[in-house]
């Protein structure tokens, strides 16, 4: 990686943004304990004010009805959300790796039950089997939770990944497949390459951009699970139950937008709408880092070929020079 | 053979909240398991159990009230979306070509926020319009005996309107690479023509495939729309009244006409282009 690279706007903000909220995070619960302010009421000129307070009223992003800060829970939730959806993504993509490129190199395919039994993905959303295996567990019954908080999360970002890994496998063995067919990669085999040094050598650099794509779809899809299943008040290391409505323990942005959603056709939509905005600004953020890497890639490459572009055409050795095409 | 193997997935998936308890993950053992199968071998005596109430109600005439509310929803905003899709391409084909990539790079960001906020703002809209005109365009949330219908078809539609306008124009702009375009184009068909009657017959196979893709996330959407809506749909047994056979049945009953539409667009793939495709 050269200078250049590291210096590119758009990488330099994403990955700044990315950086910030779950360096501020564990920041927060380091040395504050994640404590959140709480302000019940204000006296002001006009006497005494109540929650919720909107936007740069009281404190930066607002409070909401019980007057708790919005912004120390966004802070809160940063490292649950951000970690939690590229630990969803980084496993269901190692998992595709790991299956898709065997299952493309076997000159089986993938066998035809396995293929229907997959296609139900097809009707019934990943949303719902998510959530049929993860409401019993994160969903607090009595008193308190059967569960710890790591067993949780790990459990809901292993189903998580499980559930979206078999699109991505699939995509990465036709990709492989259609990768095999090349002429350089049948002429390599036949010189006696085995099908590691295939993979490392050639494989990789032929699917790099690929990959790139695909980790920050798996990113995008991990949110959107999470999304659906916040609406459906399963939220993200477990629903708590308290005086009040039902509320998420760990205070990730999309289980804050599942909470606050009925807040919209009240006088406070900020509750819901500046969650959604800080889940965008991580999308595109993890969108901004793969798409500069991937840019970078091509600039790089090009570099390389034109340097070392040979007089002749390399792929047809036994033409005439001067001959017509 | 092959709906055979996709009711044995939907059984699995139905089953699957069997192997999970507040504890963590167990194994129900074989019982429980043949018990719901048990259970499904007479669907007249179904049951769903309010989790509320606690009441318990026949399932049988009740489940296909909420599948046509989900079926007309579903139907019309693919409908809608394809019929977007369909005349935009058209016109940004006629429009210069800045345009086109324009509306692609657009629609490329689109498809990457989560659909829950395209319910949340238009939402907003509504209850925007509501409070500051007080007038109420349509009725935008379900409740007890009414249910929202067009509102939730047109929040529905946006998804799939992106998707569908991605595709086709990436489709298209891969054929205006190949030769034939060019040879039309000199031989002096007009535009519209060459995309209408050569271009869209090339792309169909393509784009069944992506159909389907669109359909399942559209489906995915749709369960969020009717959730958010407050309409009585599939929503509620498939997330409310969670007993394994409840949740079995309505996603049979949701299958069958999804899998049929697929069937008849194999066949009509067909019978246009006389390939064969494999939904």
């Amino acid at each position: 990686m050269s200078r250049k690279f590291w210096l590119q706007p758009r990488f330099l903000i994403s990955s700044l943004f990315l950086i910030v909220m779950v360096a501020g995070s564990f920041i927060h619960a380091w040395f504050f304990d994640s404590h959140i302010p709480q302000t019940p009421f204000l006296n002001s000129e006009d006497g005494v004010v109540g929650p919720p307070f909107a936007p740069f009223e009281h404190s930066i992003l607002g409070t909401d009805s019980d007057g708790v800060h919005l912004f120390y829970m966004i802070l809160q939730g940063a490292k649950f959300t951000i970690l939690g959806a590229l630990a969803i993504a980084g496993i269901s993509f190692s998992l595709a790796l790991l299956i898709g490129i065997p299952l493309g190199f076997s000159r089986k395919g993938t066998s035809k039950w396995a293929e229907h039994t997959i296609s139900v993905l097809y009707f019934v959303p990943v949303s719902i089997i998510a959530y049929q295996l993860l409401n019993p567990l994160l969903r607090q019954q009595g008193p308190g939770f059967a569960t710890s908080l790591t067993y949780r999360v790990v459990a809901e970002v292993l189903v998580i990944a499980v559930l979206l890994a078999p699109p991505a496998t699939i995509l990465i063995a036709n990709l492989t497949r259609e990768f095999l067919k090349k002429e350089y990669v049948i002429s390599s085999r036949l010189i006696g390459s085995g099908a590691w040094r295939i993979t490392r050598q050639q494989l990789f650099p032929y699917l790099k951009n690929h990959l790139l794509d695909l980790f920050s779809r798996q990113t995008i899809q991990a949110v959107l699970v999470m999304t659906h299943l916040a609406v459906f008040v399963v939220y993200f290391g477990g629903t708590g139950l308290g005086f009040g409505p039902p509320f998420p323990v760990t205070n990730e942005w999309a289980s804050l937008i599942g909470m606050k959603y009925f807040t919209i056709q009240t006088s406070a939509p900020w509750l819901v709408l500046i969650p959604l905005i800080f889940l965008l600004l991580f999308l595109l953020s993890v969108m901004g880092v793969t798409g500069s890497i991937k840019r970078h890639e091509i600039v790089d490459t090009s570099v390389i070929e034109e340097k070392q572009a040979p007089p002749q055409e390399p792929d047809r050795p036994f033409e005439r020079v001067s001959g017509e095409r | 053979m092959k709906p055979l193997f996709l009711v044995a997935g939907i059984f699995l998936i139905s089953i699957s909240s069997l192997f999970v308890a507040p504890r963590g993950f167990l194994w129900p053992g074989l019982g429980a398991i043949a018990e719901v199968g048990r259970e499904m071998l007479d669907p007249e005596e179904l049951i769903y159990i309010n989790p509320t109430s606690g009441a318990e109600r026949d399932l049988f005439p009740v489940i296909f009230e909420a599948f046509g509310n989900t079926m007309i929803v579903l139907a019309l905003a693919l409908c809608i979306s394809a019929t977007i899709a369909g005349t935009g391409t058209l016109l940004l084909w006629l429009a210069p070509e800045k345009w086109t990539t324009a509306v692609r790079s657009v629609t490329s960001l689109l498809s990457t926020i989560p659909d829950v906020m395209y319910v949340l703002s238009v939402q907003l809209v509504m209850v925007w319009i509501y409070t500051t005109f007080d007038w109420r365009a349509i009725a935008f949330t379900g409740a007890g005996t009414e249910d929202a219908i067009l509102l939730p078809a047109l929040v529905l539609t946006i998804l799939p309107t992106i998707y569908f306008l991605h595709s086709m124009l990436d489709f298209v702009d891969e054929e205006q690479g190949q030769d034939y375009y060019q040879l039309a184009l000199s031989k002096g068909m007009p535009k519209a023509h060459v995309l209408l009657f050569h271009i869209s017959r090339n792309v169909l196979v393509k784009f069944a495939y992506q159909g389907k893709f669109i359909v399942g996330l559209t489906v995915s959407n749709l369960f969020i729309v009717e959730y958010m809506f407050n309409n009585f749909g599939m929503t509620a047994f498939l997330i409310e009244y969670t007993q394994p056979p409840v949740f079995f049945v309505t996603t049979v009953l949701f299958f069958i006409p999804i899998y049929i539409t697929w069937k008849l667009m194999e066949v009509f793939v067909f019978v246009t282009t006389k390939q064969e495709v494999d939904l």
